[in-house]
C-alpha cells in the first residue's frame, strides 16, 4: 500500500496509520436511557477499506450517526478523530467540511430543492468552511456531467428534487453521485447495497472503487457480504454488542456469510 | 369624537363567526391607530385606454363596507374597456391609512393585470375593491403585504367573474399588528380560477388570509393554494369556503392550505369548508401542518450545509412549491429568511 504514495517531505506519517480513531467509545440513544455503542475502538488508516459487518440491532447505524453527529446519539465516553481532530466537539456540517461524508442507508427526499441546486450549495458551504473560494458554475456543470454519465445518472434526474420519487436504487446512486463530486477524504457507507440490483451495485461499486486513494479511508456498514465481493475490504470487523468483537482480512466475511453472528451476540 | 367611538363599536370581534380569530375591534381599541375614521387616497398607475373616474360608493350591509363607503369620500372607478389590452400592469401603491373603495371593471374579452402594495409604516387601512371582469375578460391580480409592526390592516377584494372570465391571483403577506386579506368571488358563469397565496410571520404578527368562493353557475374550475410559515409568537388564519349553489353542476374546485409552525409559541387557525348544494361537482379540501423534518435538517447538514441555511432552503422550497416560480415574491421571500438567520 505504501509504494502507492509518492515519496514527499510532506507525509503524514500519522494519518497512514490512523486517519479515523475510534477509542473506547461508548454512546447512548433514548436520553441517555439506552446504551447501543459499548467501549468501541477501531482505528482506519488512510487508503485502507475497513467494513463493518453484524446482526441487525448490533449498532452499526448508530455508529454512523455517532460520527456524523445526529441529534439524539449521545456520546457518554471516549473519543473519535479524523486526521487528529476531535469530531465529537464538531456540528454536522463542520464534520463534513472536515471530509467526513455519510452514504445514508435511506437517502431523504428533499422537496422542491434541485439536485444540483443542493449539491452546489453543499459544495460551497463546505469550501468556505475551509476557508476556499467558491466552485463556478460552468466547472461545477462539467463535472456533474461527467460522474453523472460514470453513474449512468440521466442529466434531467440532476434537474429534479433531490431523492423525490426516485426508486431505491436510484437514490443510492444519488448517494454516490455526491460523494464522487465532494469528494470526502472519509466515506462511511451505511448498508449501500440495500435496494440495488447486480446491475446498479456494479455501478455503484466501481464509483466507489473509484474513489480509493491513498489519502482517503473508508468504512462500509454492511449487513450482507455480497457488497465486499465488489469493493474488496482491507480489513472486516464484526460490531456485536456494541463493540468489534472480532476482525479478519477480506476473507473473514465469507466466513461470517456461512457459519452467521451467532458465535458474537 | 363621537364618530370615532361609533366606528370603533361597530368593528367586527370575535364574537362574530367569521371573525372568532380575527379580532378587529380589540385590535384597534388597544392600539388606537390612526387613519380610523378619514379617507386614504392611493396612487394608481394610469394606462392609456383606461377611463378614470369617480362612483357611487358601493352600498353593503357589514360594517367595514359601511365604513368604506361613509369614510372615503367617494369611490375611485376605472374602467377597461371591451377587448382592452396592456403591456403594463395597473399599480396600485399609496394604501397606507384610512379608508378608500375602488372599483375596477374589466370589459368582455379585456385583459388587466394588477399589481397592489400594501404597505405602511403605521395606522389603520380598510380598503374595499370591487373587480368585475365581463364575459371572457381576464383579470390577473397580485399582492404583496409588506407593513410595519403597528399597522392594523383590511383589504377585501369583490372579485365578480362572468361566463367564460379568469381570475389569477397571487398573493404574499408579511403580517402585521392586525392584517386580513379577503377575498370574494362570485363565479356567475364558466369561470376559471388559480389563487396561491403565502404567509410569513414572526414577532407577533398576524395575518388572515380569507377567501369564499360562491358558484352560481355551471362549470368553474378553482385552484386555491395557500402555504404558511409561523414563527415566534406569531398567528395565521386560513378561512376558505366553497359555497356551490344548485344550478352550479359540473364545479371543478379544490382548497389546499398547508403551514409550517417553527416555534411552539406561534399558532395557526385554518378553517377549510365546503357547502354543496350541486350533486355533479368535484370538490376537495385539504389542510396540513407540520414542522421541518428534522431528518431532513440532518441530512443537508451532513453534506455541509450549516442548519440555518438549511432551514432557509427548506422554507424557501416549502413556500415555492405552492407559490409558483414568482421570482419577485421568492426573493421577498429569501429576503425575510436571511433577516431572519
Amino acid at each position: 500500500m505504501l509504494s502507492k504514495i509518492s515519496i514527499s517531505d510532506t507525509i503524514d506519517f500519522e494519518r497512514l496509520t490512523a486517519m479515523l480513531k475510534i477509542q473506547n467509545l461508548t454512546a447512548t440513544v433514548d436520553d441517555g436511557n439506552k446504551t447501543i455503542i459499548k467501549d468501541l475502538s477501531l482505528t482506519v488508516p488512510a487508503g485502507e477499506v475497513h467494513a463493518i459487518m453484524g446482526p441487525n440491532g448490533a449498532g452499526k447505524s448508530t455508529l454512523s450517526y455517532v460520527l456524523t453527529g445526529r441529534d439524539g446519539y449521545d456520546v457518554t465516553d471516549g473519543s473519535v478523530t479524523l486526521d487528529g481532530e476531535d469530531l465529537l466537539e464538531m456540528e454536522p456540517e463542520e464534520r463534513a467540511a472536515a471530509g467526513l461524508f455519510l452514504s445514508f442507508q435511506y437517502p431523504l427526499e428533499i422537496p422542491g430543492v434541485p439536485t444540483l441546486t443542493f449539491l452546489r450549495t453543499a459544495m460551497n458551504a463546505q469550501r468556505k468552511a475551509r476557508g476556499e473560494d467558491e466552485v463556478s458554475a460552468p466547472d461545477f456543470m462539467k463535472r456533474a456531467r461527467e460522474i453523472a454519465k460514470s453513474l449512468k445518472i440521466a442529466p434531467e434526474m440532476l434537474r429534479r428534487p433531490l431523492n423525490v420519487g426516485f426508486s431505491g436504487g436510484e437514490k443510492k446512486r444519488m448517494e454516490i453521485f455526491q460523494m464522487m463530486m465532494l469528494e470526502p477524504s472519509f466515506l462511511v457507507m451505511d448498508e449501500t447495497d440495500s435496494g440495488l440490483d447486480v446491475d446498479a451495485l456494479r455501478i455503484v461499486a466501481d464509483g466507489v472503487n473509484a474513489l480509493r486513494a491513498p489519502d482517503r479511508g473508508m468504512l462500509i456498514i454492511t449487513h450482507y457480504q455480497r457488497l465486499l465481493d465488489y469493493i474488496v475490504p482491507d480489513q472486516v470487523h464484526v460490531l456485536a454488542g456494541g463493540k468489534i468483537a472480532a476482525s479478519g482480512e477480506a476473507d473473514f466475511a465469507k466466513t461470517l456469510e456461512k457459519e452467521g453472528y451467532d458465535a458474537y451476540v | 369624537m363621537t364618530l370615532m367611538y361609533d366606528v370603533v363599536a361597530h368593528l367586527p370581534h370575535r364574537g362574530l363567526e367569521a371573525w372568532k380569530w380575527s379580532d378587529l375591534k380589540s385590535t384597534v381599541e388597544a392600539r388606537k391607530p390612526d387613519g380610523l375614521s378619514g379617507p386614504m387616497r392611493p396612487a394608481l398607475s394610469t394606462l392609456d385606454g383606461m377611463i378614470i373616474g369617480e362612483t357611487k360608493p358601493a352600498e353593503g350591509s357589514d360594517p367595514m363596507t359601511k365604513m368604506a363607503s361613509i369614510l372615503s369620500g367617494g369611490a375611485t372607478k376605472i374602467t377597461v374597456p371591451d377587448g382592452a389590452q396592456f403591456d403594463q400592469p395597473l399599480v396600485l401603491r399609496d394604501l397606507r391609512q384610512g379608508n378608500a373603495q375602488i372599483v375596477i371593471e374589466i370589459g368582455k374579452g379585456a385583459s388587466l393585470s394588477v399589481v397592489e402594495h400594501h404597505e405602511s409604516d403605521a395606522g389603520f387601512v380598510n380598503l374595499d375593491l370591487r373587480y368585475t371582469v365581463r364575459e371572457g375578460g381576464s383579470l390577473s391580480r397580485t399582492l404583496i403585504s409588506q407593513d410595519g409592526n403597528d399597522v392594523v390592516r383590511y383589504a377585501r377584494a369583490h372579485v365578480t367573474l362572468w361566463d367564460g372570465a379568469r381570475f389569477n391571483q397571487t398573493l404574499l403577506t408579511f403580517g402585521g399588528a392586525f392584517t386580513r386579506l379577503e377575498t370574494r368571488l362570485a363565479c356567475m358563469g364558466a369561470v376559471e380560477v388559480d389563487m396561491s397565496g403565502a404567509y410569513l410571520l414572526d414577532g407577533s404578527r398576524h395575518a388572515d388570509i380569507t377567501h369564499y368562493i360562491d358558484f352560481a353557475a355551471p362549470g368553474s374550475t378553482v385552484r386555491d393554494t395557500v402555504a404558511g410559515v409561523v414563527t415566534d409568537k406569531s398567528r395565521g388564519v386560513f378561512q376558505g369556503k366553497f359555497h356551490v349553489r344548485r344550478p352550479a353542476q359540473q364545479t371543478d374546485a379544490e382548497m389546499r392550505h398547508d403551514a409550517l409552525m417553527l416555534s411552539d409559541k406561534a399558532k395557526i387557525n385554518a378553517k377549510p369548508e365546503l357547502e354543496i348544494y350541486a350533486d355533479d361537482v368535484e370538490c376537495a379540501h385539504g389542510n396540513t401542518i407540520g414542522q421541518l423534518d428534522e431528518q431532513s435538517l440532518f441530512y443537508m447538514r451532513q453534506r455541509g450545509i450549516p442548519e440555518g441555511q438549511a432551514r432557509a432552503l427548506l422554507i424557501e422550497a416549502f413556500i415555492a412549491a405552492r407559490l409558483g416560480e414568482n421570482e419577485d415574491m421568492l426573493a421577498l421571500v429569501r429576503d425575510w429568511l436571511e433577516s431572519r438567520s
